[in-house]
C-alpha cells in the first residue's frame, strides 16, 4: 500500500472502487455487520466467494476495508477514514464552486454596469 | 467515479457567458484572485485563490462557445488532480452554466479502474454513488 496522500487523491480511488453496485453492497455489509470474512459475505450476498474476494481486494486497495488475519481467512472491517476524506473533498470542492459561481454572477453585473455607461440600457437584440 | 455538480443561470447570451469563462481578465473576477489562462487544448495555466492556494491546470478540451474542460491540482500535489468540465446551455432566461468537478484516480491499480473512471458515467449513476457514499459514511460513523 502506498502512503497517505491528499484527500482529493483518496477521493478518486474511493469513487472508482464504489462505481460497482456489488462492491457497494459488500462494503455496506462489512460496515454494518463487520468484521466479516469473504465466506461470511458470500453467505449474505448473492455472489460467489471468489467474486467477493475480488471486490474486497479492490475495496482494500482504495483503503475502504482493512483485513486482519484469522486462521486461514482474512476478516475485514470497514475503515471510515477514507470516506471521511471523500466527504471532506465533496464539501470543500462544492463550497469552492458555490463561491466561484456567486462571484461569476457578480462579475457579470459588474460588466453590465460598465456597458450601461457606454451603450445605455435596453439595447435589445 | 463521482463528482460535485453545480449550476447557475446567467442573464447573458452564449457569447457573453463564454467570454466570462475564458477571458483571463473576466476569469480573474471569479475563478480565483489571479488567473493565467489560455483557452487552448494543451495549454498550461495557474489559478491563485483568494486564500493564496495555487492551482496549476492543463486545458484538455475546448468546444468553442459550448464547453471547456481542464485538469487542475494544488501546488506540489500533482498526484491529486481533478477534472473540471464547464458546459454552457442556452435557456429562455439566459445561459445555464453547468460545472462538474471530479477527482482523477491518481495511481490507477489496473486498467479496469482507469477505463471505468474515464468512461463517463450517467448522471443517475453518479447520484446513486453519492447517495451510497453518504449512507455508508453515516452507517460507519454510527
Amino acid at each position: 500500500m502506498s502512503g497517505r496522500r491528499g484527500a482529493e487523491d483518496d477521493a478518486g480511488a474511493v469513487f472508482a472502487a464504489l462505481a460497482d453496485p456489488t462492491r457497494r453492497a459488500v462494503l455496506r455489509d462489512v460496515a454494518e455487520a463487520g468484521p466479516l470474512t469473504a465466506t461470511e459475505l458470500a453467505g449474505r450476498l448473492p455472489v460467489s466467494r471468489q467474486a467477493i474476494a475480488k471486490h474486497l481486494a479492490v475495496l482494500q486497495q482504495a483503503g475502504l476495508v482493512t483485513p486482519a488475519k484469522e486462521g486461514r481467512e482474512n476478516r475485514f472491517r470497514a475503515t471510515p477514514a477514507r470516506l471521511t476524506d471523500v466527504g471532506a473533498w465533496l464539501t470543500d470542492t462544492g463550497s469552492a464552486w458555490d463561491a466561484r459561481l456567486d462571484r461569476l454572477g457578480d462579475r457579470l453585473r459588474e460588466r453590465r454596469r460598465n456597458d450601461t455607461r457606454t451603450h445605455g440600457p435596453g439595447d435589445g437584440r | 467515479m463521482d463528482s460535485i455538480e453545480r449550476h447557475v443561470t446567467l442573464d447573458a447570451d452564449l457569447d457573453e457567458a463564454w467570454e466570462l469563462l475564458t477571458r483571463p481578465e473576466d476569469l480573474a473576477g471569479w475563478l480565483g484572485a489571479d488567473v493565467a489562462f489560455d483557452p487552448t487544448p494543451g495549454s498550461a495555466g495557474l489559478v491563485v485563490d483568494h486564500d493564496g492556494t495555487r492551482r496549476h491546470l492543463t486545458v484538455d478540451r475546448v468546444e468553442q462557445g459550448r464547453s471547456i474542460s481542464w485538469r487542475w491540482w494544488t501546488d506540489g500535489d500533482e498526484q491529486a488532480a481533478s477534472r473540471v468540465e464547464i458546459t454552457l446551455v442556452p435557456t429562455s432566461g439566459g445561459t445555464r452554466v453547468h460545472v462538474v468537478e471530479a477527482p482523477l484516480p491518481a495511481a490507477p491499480s489496473g486498467g479496469a479502474v482507469r477505463a471505468r473512471a474515464s468512461a463517463g458515467t450517467a448522471w443517475s449513476h453518479r447520484l446513486l454513488h453519492l447517495e451510497a457514499l453518504l449512507l455508508l459514511a453515516a452507517s460507519v460513523r454510527g
